[in-house]
């Protein structure tokens, strides 16, 4: 199948990380997460529950993608319903099969996080929308799963501006690092329009497969800082003609994936067509 | 004393000043008819807690009642950006306590529990942690360790919107609960507002917030709205945007004063 886009590559790469058993927390706004649990389970994983955030359930049946109803598929096949506070205390940092996905507004080579303000805390350039559960998760030996969808070097900083999440080490001003005194944040994956990238034994962030089609120098040319890599960087694996049909037609029809990708009037275009779209379908 | 009262009255003994927890999610049965009663009152300084800040915020930012928010998440869902409260923070017109989901959840357990502080294995060594002046240590007296001790938090008011509730002030969410429960029953004034009043009976096992922990019920049909409210109506898309383009033209006062006429 033709025309893989940043999109769908994405969707695959996430979708590959799911494991049989898994109970799958779906955040507020994340539509290629929500299209990679459930491609992951309707293929390679059919035994996983869904934590719906959006409607306060757990399912067992993957929603497609919606914008105007999202509480609607989560609520009508509820296994039970679930309070917040029950998924943040009990189930987030306890339950080994509990993963979810998260979007870092700037991370650095060792996994540090900030989704909170760019600038001086006190007076900030950007006021950004928050780290939600991010300082929780990244306290514990949770492994942390990050995604990107526009690879770029406002994202991949050498220093975060402000911490919100642990990764392996603390970033010094002068980039060397320090343990944290406590526990540390165990970051195992950052997946991004252009490449996968894991973490090295000596904490840092690695370059470890680029998706079809880009270079290695693209790659580190919009990191901004330098990623460890072997002298022979494999392709990421492309999602199959099956995997990309079931996306297309069932998971996603209406192309919620792409929202990520847009800039904003085109992105407030398309947000208008799928709620119409959603209205004349019910 | 009666606990059904027009919305006018149920906001009558609101302060200004007063920690205001909001109900919902982000764009999901979020209390916005009551967050423009409060607007409507002119109360200032008020501070928002939430799980998400999000469209009823804005409203009452709009109207400019507010000068903090204390949340783990300021924004307008699949919508982007809440406009008003980031420029707000950056402009230092509103002010911010940072919390993260379990630090807020904590903080209102606490409160039901009626402890000053309840403990988690948090990080101390996040600027997040060190941008809070008011949170402790505390030792495991078996000798293992330390936690954070998360300070209660005790809302002056909750508004909740929900789908029915009867006249005693037993309310039925009809879907997500969120953090409902708990704003309810950890602030001294808990304001239910719902799609429909009905009699108990039709209630019987779908009752989420109990009577006592409910001051004041208000018959408030499309009380979410352009928020959703399961299952009477979906988010409003475009009528959220018309905000928007208001507020990103500097008309959000006039916009909320036409929308008030309209409604009467």
């Amino acid at each position: 199948m033709t025309g893989v886009s940043p999109a769908e590559q994405m969707i695959a790469c996430l979708s590959r990380e799911i494991r049989c058993g898994d109970i799958l927390g779906v955040a507020i706004a994340t539509p290629l997460v929500m299209a990679a649990y459930a491609l992951a389970r309707l293929t390679h994983a059919p035994d996983v529950l869904f934590a719906y955030t959006v409607g306060g359930t757990v399912s067992d049946v993957p929603s497609r993608l919606s914008l105007t109803w999202q509480e609607s598929p989560p609520i009508r096949t509820a296994l039970r319903s679930v309070d917040l506070d029950q998924i943040v205390t009990e189930w987030m940092l306890r339950l080994p099969q509990y993963k979810n996905f998260l979007r870092p507004v700037q991370i650095d080579p060792h996994g540090n996080v900030n989704n909170l303000v760019i600038g001086d805390y006190r007076e900030p350039r950007v006021r950004l929308p928050g780290a939600a559960g991010i300082p929780d998760i990244s306290a514990s030996d949770r492994p942390l799963y990050y995604y990107v969808p526009r690879h770029s070097p406002r994202t991949f900083v050498p220093k975060v501006d402000f911490l919100c999440g642990l990764g392996t080490a603390r970033v010094l001003p002068g980039g060397e690092a320090q343990p944290y005194e406590r526990a540390a944040g165990n970051p195992v994956r950052v997946i991004t329009d252009l490449a996968v990238l894991d973490f090295g034994d000596d904490g840092r962030m690695r370059l470890h497969s680029t998706h079809r089609g880009v270079a290695v120098e693209r790659v580190e040319q919009l990191t901004g800082f330098p990623l460890a890599r072997a002298s022979s960087v494999p392709e990421t694996p492309p999602p199959t003609d099956a995997e990309l049909t079931l996306l297309r037609e069932q998971v996603d029809p209406h192309g919620v994936r792409d929202l990520d990708f847009l800039d904003k009037a085109a992105r407030r275009r398309r947000i208008l067509d799928i709620a119409e779209a959603e209205e004349r379908g019910r | 004393m009666a606990k059904l009262v027009s919305m006018s009255e149920a906001v009558s003994t609101i302060a200004h000043g007063a920690l205001v927890a909001t109900g919902g999610l982000t764009l999901y049965r979020r209390p916005v008819a009551a967050a423009a009663a409060l607007a409507r009152r002119g109360l200032t300084g008020l501070r928002i807690c939430s799980f998400t800040c999000s469209f009823e915020t804005e409203l009452l930012i709009a109207a400019g009642c507010v000068v903090q928010l204390r949340t783990c998440y300021t924004g307008l869902d699949f919508l982007g950006a809440a406009p008003l409260a980031r420029a707000g923070i950056e402009r230092g017109a509103v002010g911010t306590v940072e919390e993260t989901e379990i630090s807020l959840v904590q903080g209102l357990r606490a409160a039901v529990e009626g402890l000053s502080f309840l403990p988690c294995p948090s990080s101390t060594e996040t600027d997040l942690f060190g941008s809070r002046s008011d949170v402790g240590i505390v030792d495991s007296p078996d000798g293992h360790g330390s936690y954070v001790a998360w300070p209660a938090i005790v809302p002056d008011v909750a508004l909740i919107h929900a789908s029915r509730a009867d006249r005693m002030g037993n309310a039925e969410l009809a879907g997500g609960v969120y953090l409902d429960r708990q704003l309810a029953q950890a602030a001294k004034f808990c304001l239910v507002t719902a799609e429909e009043i009905v009699p108990t009976e039709v209630l019987r096992g779908s009752v989420e917030i109990l009577a006592p922990f409910v001051d004041a019920v208000v018959a408030a049909p499309g009380g979410a709205r352009p928020t959703s409210c399961y299952p009477h109506y979906p988010v409003d898309v475009a009528a959220i945007y018309r905000f928007l383009d208001a507020a990103e033209q500097g008309r959000a006062p006039e916009y909320l004063a036409e929308e008030w006429a309209a409604a009467g």
